[in-house]
């Protein structure tokens, strides 16, 4: 079973996100419309031709909303995603690597951020620091840090034994010189998993967030912000309300079954989880 | 393995998902002689005299009452007071009150009452008033049963509309935020937060025969979306404050009413800042807006075009013609700014409260129509406790949207542009005006009164103070079997004239 | 776990608790916002403000209020809503009388759809049959639940005139309408769970029905429902229990975004509530309950397996 199916994981998960990569990059230089322009005579116009998805309240053209939100998902997902991975990564590496009271302080601060459910924490960020793009990725990716603390950290108190390690030790390499050189490659195949997963995640957090009201302002596109506007016209527009969820779910999945691909691809005997 | 499991959990959920509907369906109440009002949020004090939130005002209405009481078409009635004169300088008024009006409790509406209520709204006893209207009342007094005496120590044109919000409520009782009590045509029965409010019918409400309905429930549902559902399978029966657009949607179940709401949708320019302490930017800005555009796109058209900070809700003081001063011409705003050292325009931000996706829109527009003259303004969402504190407290903005409510009285409404209101959160500072004001406020005869106040009004769009917008129309659906609903100029729900005209049942 | 770890563990878990609330109290020292002025609304004047401020004791300065709020805690009062002037416990029941039974449906849905369906994966992974069902799993992981929400709706609304999202009716009422309307967004929140935990669930299946104890339970000549209840079954059921723990902390913390979906007057909204009044005593309250309701779950699913599989120590 298992030879078809990692690729076909992999060979999906690539195809949504190179459609998606390609959507991002293509939207720097050309939208069907611009996408904040406003049309009063073309509102709510159901999908069709000129305007493939439909318009919205304004008679903005959702397609090309959906290709710019594009940029907005991928920012926030990146940023997030690599912040919670270097942070989470050093907190984990530290804890796993010394041990002793370093790794209780992490691990007091990481069972403190994850004693605040879903996206409360998010949520209590955001009202500190009030809404907005820059403020949802900090606040993203400090609750994905718990999550790579916690690989790096096991991976670091498995490796730490090794005679690779032990000898390197002996031969007098230093700490930071050990863990990035010897120990840190060992556990990047697990990182890169999560962090597939967590960019996933950080799409629908922000989406979240946004369709709370709290992430990306308007009017700059986020797929979030759009389904928060798309529930006041549900029965009126129900296309708005579709499209940027669909796009949202495809994107998720996209990744999700890159995760599972690379996860195949670098563990030959793991089953699908 | 031959273990067998069949997906049926699903057909099991999909069959409690049928079955529930269906019992709710079959769940309706038996006809009650009652009515459902959908709010969008908690009132903030039960205690009509620490209440200062609007929402909560449109309920307790029908709670508490004042002296007087606001009519239909903006004027006044005797409530509490039957009848009252007013010496000819103006400095002392004396209120006949109506014999036999009783509380909901029981007792009977004394003069004593009367005075404790207006005294502790006054701040007589704790020095530190609860109302800032009565500040020119020096002396409330009872000489006997039926006369109350209000002594001023100046000409106060305003007093007896602020009267109809000084709510009558029993003398020393303690319990008016937990359990109100009023004259009003429904008496309080339950308040739970988040959920709603109910009122019960007053049998001896001092007006016969009102109210028509028996029982009142404010539903508090904040999202508008299922407020709007709620409405069409009969949960609720009226809907105030309905998106316009969403009317088309609604039926022939139901009508629909709508009226100027006296409300100032108002782009504000901080005046102490960079470069709106210009006139000219002010006055490209206003050059710049098309308003007409801006009702259609957020409005769908249900609004009135403003052109000074005074909605013709209230017709008798509204200078008309103002809202054409500023017609969109992009070549003269252009022109303007480019006098005024802008040829480029500028950046700035227009930071709006999050909570009010009515200003979210009109901003998202606004800064469309800003950017045809070079100006690039980005839009900064805040909580509405952010707005609060920093944009109408602390006046630290740059552009700002919001919308002022009218009252009865063109004072409340004007005072915000004199140069030492507290909140004068436009920076607004003109000598002109704060005099014209003045004279209005102890000006006695109601003409040039009216006189004074459209001139204050002229000034403001002369000087480009802010970018009046529209008065978004007060759109209210209806279930249309419910006859006698009024609305009034002010943001009021009063049930007592309503009723069902099927024979009182739903 | 051994049970003499036990007592440490409960003090950590105190200690975790105290921190949160100490974080929020530092979210407080910096945050803008005057409840006082946003109880009275833009029309207020500012000497109602100062009135206000004065009766909230908001005049006194926060490190004090906390220190109250904290004495408070161990007396088990939590003091009152500055917003409501009511009792912070009494506006949370009122609140959880919401969000616990969607949170108990929700579980509900989740284990008799999650462990079933995900048995039928596990099974038949490598069928069409199993294929179709990964495939159709992986799209329900992938599904924000508050577009499921806003999806149901639509759909609910098309097929009953009488759905109303929001439209709760206390218990007390009418227990079955108040019941009814909770289905729905309980299922908003269980079917993007289920399918998380089918997938758990279907791993786990592979994984155990190759181990060794499995081919040695055959081989002893026991029959297939016997290995599958008394062998099987069991050891799937320890390695999804975390996964398990995990949503349950989750979902008992009332979905945020799933009240808002449907408008119900949850823990979550009044969260939200709380936070945009700057209502510190109900934050803290809610914010307490939330933290408690993570740390136990996690301790519980800690114990839970040292009684079910001795062998495993903490982690």
């Amino acid at each position: 079973m298992t030879k078809r199916k990692i690729s076909f994981n992999l060979l999906i998960g690539g195809l949504i996100v190179g459609f998606f990569l390609l959507m991002l990059i293509v939207s720097f230089f050309y939208t069907p419309f611009p996408v904040n322009e406003m049309r009063s005579s073309e509102r709510f116009l159901p999908p069709g031709w000129p305007y493939l998805l439909g318009t919205d309240n304004f008679g903005r053209d959702i397609f090309s909303r959906i290709m710019k939100g594009t940029q907005t998902a991928f920012f926030v997902g990146t940023l997030s995603v690599c912040l919670g991975l270097v942070i989470g990564a050093g907190l984990g590496a530290a804890g796993g690597y010394f041990g002793g009271w370093v790794d209780r302080l992490i691990g007091q601060l990481t069972a403190t951020i994850q004693a605040f459910p879903g996206v409360l924490f998010a949520l209590m960020i955001v009202a500190v620091c009030g809404p907005g793009t820059v403020n949802t990725i900090i606040a993203l990716s400090i609750t994905a840090i718990p999550g790579f603390t916690r690989i790096t950290r096991s991976g670091f108190l498995q490796f730490k034994e090794y005679s690779f390690v032990e000898a390197a030790k002996t031969i007098g390499v230093g700490p930071l010189r050990i863990m990035l050189r010897h120990i840190l490659p060992q556990i990047l195949p697990e990182l890169l998993v999560a962090a597939s997963t967590g960019f996933s995640s950080a799409l629908l957090a922000e989406a979240g967030l946004s369709y709370l009201g709290l992430g990306v302002q308007p009017p700059e596109p986020s797929w979030g912000r759009m389904l928060n506007e798309a529930q006041g016209y549900l029965f009126r527009a129900p296309w708005y309300s579709l499209a940027p969820g669909l796009v949202l779910i495809l994107a998720v999945l996209g990744f999700n079954l890159l995760s599972d691909g690379i996860r195949d691809l670098l563990d030959p005997n793991a089953e699908e989880r | 393995m031959r273990i067998r499991f069949s997906p049926f959990y699903l057909v099991v959920l999909i069959g409690i998902l049928l079955v529930s509907a269906v019992l709710w369906r079959g769940g309706k109440k038996e006809p009650e002689n009652k009515v459902v009002v959908v709010i969008p949020q908690d009132p903030d004090y039960l205690d009509p005299h620490l209440a200062s939130a609007a929402g909560t005002y449109e309920i307790m209405f029908n709670v508490y009452e004042g002296l007087l009481k606001p009519a239909p078409d903006g004027s006044l009635l005797p409530a509490l007071a039957e009848r009252y004169t007013v010496t000819e300088d103006g400095l002392v008024y004396t209120f006949y009150l109506r014999p036999g009006v009783k509380f909901h409790n029981g007792q009977p509406v004394t003069v004593a009452d009367v005075k404790y209520s207006l005294e502790r709204l006054m701040g007589s006893e704790t020095g530190e008033p609860l109302s800032p209207f009565f500040s020119k009342v020096v002396a409330v007094e009872a000489p006997d049963e039926q006369r109350i005496i209000l002594k001023l120590k100046e000409v106060d044109a305003s007093l007896l509309n602020n009267l109809t919000t000084a709510a009558i409520v029993p003398k020393g009782y303690r319990e008016l935020n937990t359990k109100p009590v009023g004259t009003g045509p429904f008496r309080f029965v339950e308040y739970r937060p988040g959920q709603r409010i109910i009122l019960e019918k007053f049998a001896d409400y001092w007006q016969a025969g009102r109210p028509y309905l028996d029982k009142v429930e404010f539903r508090i549902i904040p999202d508008r979306e299922a407020a709007l559902i709620a409405l069409k399978n009969g949960t609720v029966d009226i809907y105030p404050r309905i998106d316009v657009n969403r009317t088309a949607e609604l039926g022939a179940d139901f009508y629909t009413l709508q009226a100027k709401q006296n409300l100032v949708q108002v782009l504000a320019l901080n005046l102490k800042r960079e470069p709106f302490t210009d006139r000219r930017v002010r006055q490209a800005i206003n050059y710049a807006v098309n308003k007409d555009e801006l009702i259609e796109l957020a409005a769908f058209g249900f609004g009135t075009k403003l052109g000074s900070g005074f909605s013709p809700a209230m017709a008798y003081y509204y200078e008309p013609g103002l809202e054409d001063m500023y017609p969109t011409d992009l070549a003269k705003a252009k022109e303007l700014l480019a006098e005024a050292g802008y040829p480029e325009g500028f950046r700035t931000v227009l930071t709006v409260p999050s909570n009010y996706p009515f200003h979210v829109d009109t901003a998202q527009i606004i800064v469309e129509q800003l950017k045809k003259v070079g100006i690039e303004a980005e839009i900064e969402l805040v909580e509405w406790a952010v707005w609060l504190q920093r944009v109408y407290q602390g006046r630290d903005y740059a552009m700002t949207i919001t919308g002022l409510s009218g009252k009865l009285d063109p004072l409340p409404v004007l005072i915000r542009y004199t140069s030492d209101y507290g909140n004068n959160f436009f920076n607004y500072e003109n000598p002109e005006f704060d005099r014209v004001f003045q004279l209005a406020a102890t000006e006695r005869d109601p003409e040039k009164r009216a006189a004074l106040y459209k001139k204050a009004q002229r000034i403001l769009a002369e000087d480009a103070a802010a970018v009046f917008l529209m008065d978004p129309h007060y759109i209210v659906a209806l279930r249309k079997e419910l006859t006698g609903y009024q609305i009034y100029p002010l943001y009021i729900q009063d049930l007592s004239t309503v009723y069902w005209s099927n024979n009182n049942s739903r | 776990m051994k049970m003499r770890d036990l007592p440490g563990r409960i003090i950590a878990a105190a200690f975790t608790l105290w921190l949160v609330s100490l974080l929020i109290f530092l979210v407080f020292q910096v945050l803008p916002g005057n409840p006082a002025l946003i109880i009275l609304g833009a029309e207020a004047s500012p000497e109602q403000v100062a009135a206000l401020e004065k009766e909230l004791g908001l005049d006194r300065p926060l490190f004090l209020r906390y220190l109250r709020w904290l004495g408070g805690v161990f007396r088990g009062d939590l003091g009152n809503s500055l917003r409501y002037a009511q009792p912070v416990r009494r506006l949370m029941a009122n609140s959880l009388q919401v969000t616990l039974p969607v949170a108990g449906m929700a579980l509900f849905f989740i284990l008799f759809l999650g462990i079933p369906v995900g048995l039928v994966v596990g099974k038949h992974h490598w069928q069409k049959r199993g294929f179709f069902l990964s495939a159709l799993l992986q799209l329900g992981t992938a599904v924000p639940s508050f577009w499921l929400g806003i999806l149901l709706t639509l759909i609910l609304a098309k097929l009953f005139r009488s759905f109303t999202p929001g439209a709760f009716v206390p218990w007390e009422e009418d227990w079955l309408g108040a019941l009814a309307s909770l289905i729905p967004p309980a299922l908003t929140v269980a079917l993007p769970k289920a399918a998380v935990l089918t997938r758990y669930v279907g791993t786990a299946f592979i994984e155990e029905s190759n181990a060794d104890y499995i081919r040695t339970a055959y081989s002893k000549g026991l029959t297939e429902k016997r290995v599958f209840y008394r062998h099987l079954l069991k050891n799937i059921l320890i390695s999804v229990i975390t996964v398990f723990g995990l949503m349950g902390a989750d979902i008992l913390g009332g979905s945020i975004i799933v009240e808002k979906v449907f408008a119900l007057p949850g823990i979550g909204r009044l969260l939200i509530d709380a936070i945009s009044f700057r209502d510190f005593p109900l934050i803290q309250g809610i914010a307490l309950y939330l933290s408690t309701v993570v740390v136990l779950l996690n301790l519980l699913v800690d114990l839970f397996y040292s009684i079910l599989d001795p062998r495993i120590r903490w982690r």
